[in-house]
């Protein structure tokens, strides 16, 4: 048995030890909980998914053209692009949002949210703005 | 973006998954460049046209594709 894909058999490593774990508290705590269980299937199964890709030759190098391949790179670029644009949207509404609550309750928790989503808000730009930085530099 | 991608692998009589192997892309890419929906980038492209006995100026129908560009951009 020869692993391909080493990042991949990791990632279904880690997904399948997380399923096995909550079938494992399960067992040792008694609980039969029904989503529990099929949150146990989904992981586990996941887990297997992965570990198979990664053990097989020919699917290895199906996920490698597939991440390879510059279409592909080209619409997870803009997917990630428009996903960002949506996320900072979603936070500035939100963030606008709890401010006029805030106002009106006066409570201590939307205080503390909107410094925590302000700072979020600062460090994604600041991020996005080294890579613009950085990608001009080199490109 | 027009261009002779389908007219020369059906000449040569390759299926799209035959090129988008030699060519080293998903089979998904060579349906999206043919239905000129995307535009691949200059090695892409060049490899291509080695594989076609062609150039890439030919194969991507440049000169025509500059044309319409052009017309375009003055329309805006």
């Amino acid at each position: 048995m020869k692993i391909y894909n080493k990042l991949g058999f990791a990632f279904g490593l880690n997904f399948l030890l997380m399923g096995l774990t909550i079938f494992i508290m399960m067992f040792l705590n008694k609980i039969s909980d029904g989503l529990l269980i099929f949150m146990g299937t989904i992981v586990t199964l996941i887990g297997v998914y992965f570990i198979s890709r990664a053990m097989n030759k020919s699917t290895f190098e199906e996920d490698v053209l597939k991440i390879k391949d510059e279409r592909n790179q080209e619409i997870k670029a803009k997917a990630r692009e428009k996903t960002l644009l949506i996320f900072e949207l979603i936070i500035s509404i939100s963030v606008f949002g709890s401010m006029i609550y805030g106002l009106i309750t006066k409570g201590e928790f939307i205080n503390s949210y909107i410094v925590v989503v302000a700072i979020m808000i600062l460090l994604i730009e600041l991020i996005e703005w080294a890579f613009l930085s950085y990608f001009r530099k080199v490109n | 973006m027009k261009n002779k991608v389908k007219e020369n692998r059906l000449s040569m009589n390759l299926t799209q998954v035959e090129l988008s192997k030699k060519v080293g892309v998903t089979s998904r890419t060579i349906i999206s460049i043919e239905s000129g929906q995307y535009k691949p980038s200059i090695m892409l492209a060049y490899r291509m046209a080695l594989i076609f006995k062609t150039t890439v100026e030919d194969l991507f129908c440049l000169k025509e594709n500059k044309k319409l560009e052009d017309i375009e951009n003055e329309n805006i």
